[in-house]
């Protein structure tokens, strides 16, 4: 089961390597099911996989196997294939839609950062529905990750704003604030997960392995941003408008009792496109590009331009700035 | 046409737009006004002064937004 440390000296060694190194329940699992090289047709022939079709035999042998699975943080490059071909291929299974699932690492050199204009956004939630059809949210329960409040001129005051306005927008005299996860060089949520399912990655995205997390959702009470959702039932999509572009630790397909968030659509962001949200803004209020970057466009609205993040005083060093004209 | 008396391109629109709105074209340039159309990464296209306003009806409409959140108002929290 333990794969060859030493061959992938970069990321990690493997799901084998975490302390304590002896024998403990989720390795004992791990042999069992997938120890032997015969792994599939060894469990294909136990009673507990026992199954009326090939079909289904073969998704409860994937789903067994995807449950004895490490933390992605401590997988070797290997594992990580493994992991992303038994997802696919559930994916296939479970709900017939072909999904292709990316583990790509941060580019080196790289910090995002996002800048919102408040004197331009206008409360359109354009973003919100772009941000729903990119990232798979759960439509039965209608997640959102964005959140605009509108708030009177004058006062930046979210206790009193209202983020759920139907009416015309943007109304007279008043202004809009969008907030969703702010990916905080010194996150709040990371330090409190107990089993380490959420950590920031070298681009400095919060994310998380939604298969590690344990639903505790202490992530949420330490949030100071209200920016982490949580599924109460296994989300729906129709087959139809899942986006098949996708990330283990983005827009993957969740499932009940664990936690999500924004990722800064890591997926589209790694490959140097913009996160859904920026690119769907009709006003050209979000600002999105590389903190270590001295020519990007997020570098000249610092440089030049009135800038506040919510909540400062907190310390968590939100990557995340609103601006006015 | 510029003060100076040279044709404007279409493309160009900034150029003449610049004459009065000197801020919004400073900002324009640098990354604080405008639409980047392509990636955050590499070469950067941005949408042009009449891309987004209609020269004669410059402020964007108001319209109906997006469905709202489902969410209740709790004591002490949020939305």
């Amino acid at each position: 089961m333990k794969s060859d440390g030493a061959t992938a000296p970069l990321r990690g060694e493997g799901q084998g390597s975490i302390p304590p190194k002896g024998i403990d329940r989720r390795r004992a699992l791990g042999m069992i099911a997938g120890g032997a090289s015969a792994g599939m047709q060894a469990l294909g022939a136990c009673a507990p996989f026992s199954a009326a079709t090939e079909e289904e035999r073969e998704v409860k042998t994937l789903a067994w196997q995807e449950y004895i699975k490490g933390n992605y943080r401590f997988m070797t490059e290997e594992e990580r294939a493994a992991t992303i071909a038994r997802l696919e291929r559930l994916s296939k299974l479970k709900r017939n839609t072909e999904v292709g699932i990316r583990s790509t690492d941060a580019q080196p050199g790289v910090q995002f950062g996002y800048a919102f204009n408040i004197t331009k956004c206008k409360g359109y939630r354009a973003c919100v529905q772009a941000c729903i059809n990119e990232n798979n949210l759960d439509r039965k329960a209608a997640t959102q990750y964005i959140r605009i409040f509108e708030m009177e001129d004058g006062v930046i005051d979210l206790e009193h704003g209202d983020a759920t306005y139907e009416h015309e927008a943007p109304a007279e005299g008043h202004f809009y604030m969008g907030t969703q996860c702010f990916q905080c060089a010194d996150p709040p949520c990371v330090k409190v997960c107990p089993v380490g399912a959420t950590w920031q990655e070298p681009d400095g995205i919060t994310v998380i392995d939604y298969d590690w997390c344990i639903g505790c959702r202490y992530c949420m009470a330490a949030c100071p941003y209200w920016a982490r959702r949580f599924n109460w039932s296994a989300p729906e999509v129709p087959a139809a408008e899942v986006n098949p572009n996708q990330h283990y630790l983005s827009n993957r397909a969740r499932k009940m009792g664990v936690v999500e968030k924004c990722t800064f659509c890591l997926h589209r962001t790694r490959q140097g496109r913009l996160p859904a949200c920026a690119e769907a803004c009709p006003t050209g209020a979000r600002v999105f590009g590389n903190l270590l970057d001295p020519d990007s466009e997020i570098r000249w609205v610092l440089a030049n331009k009135r800038v506040f993040r919510l909540k400062e005083e907190l310390n968590t060093e939100p990557r995340f700035w609103y601006f006015s004209d | 046409m510029t003060p100076q008396g040279a044709p404007v391109t279409l493309t160009e629109s900034y150029r003449l737009c610049a004459q009065c709105h000197f801020q919004q074209v400073e900002a324009w340039a640098g990354g604080g006004h405008g639409k980047r159309l392509d990636g955050w990464q590499g070469r950067r296209v941005v949408m042009g002064c009449g891309d987004c306003h209609d020269p004669h009806q410059p402020a964007i409409e108001k319209r109906i937004p997006f469905r709202a959140p489902q969410i209740e108002r709790t004591r002490g929290h949020n939305p």
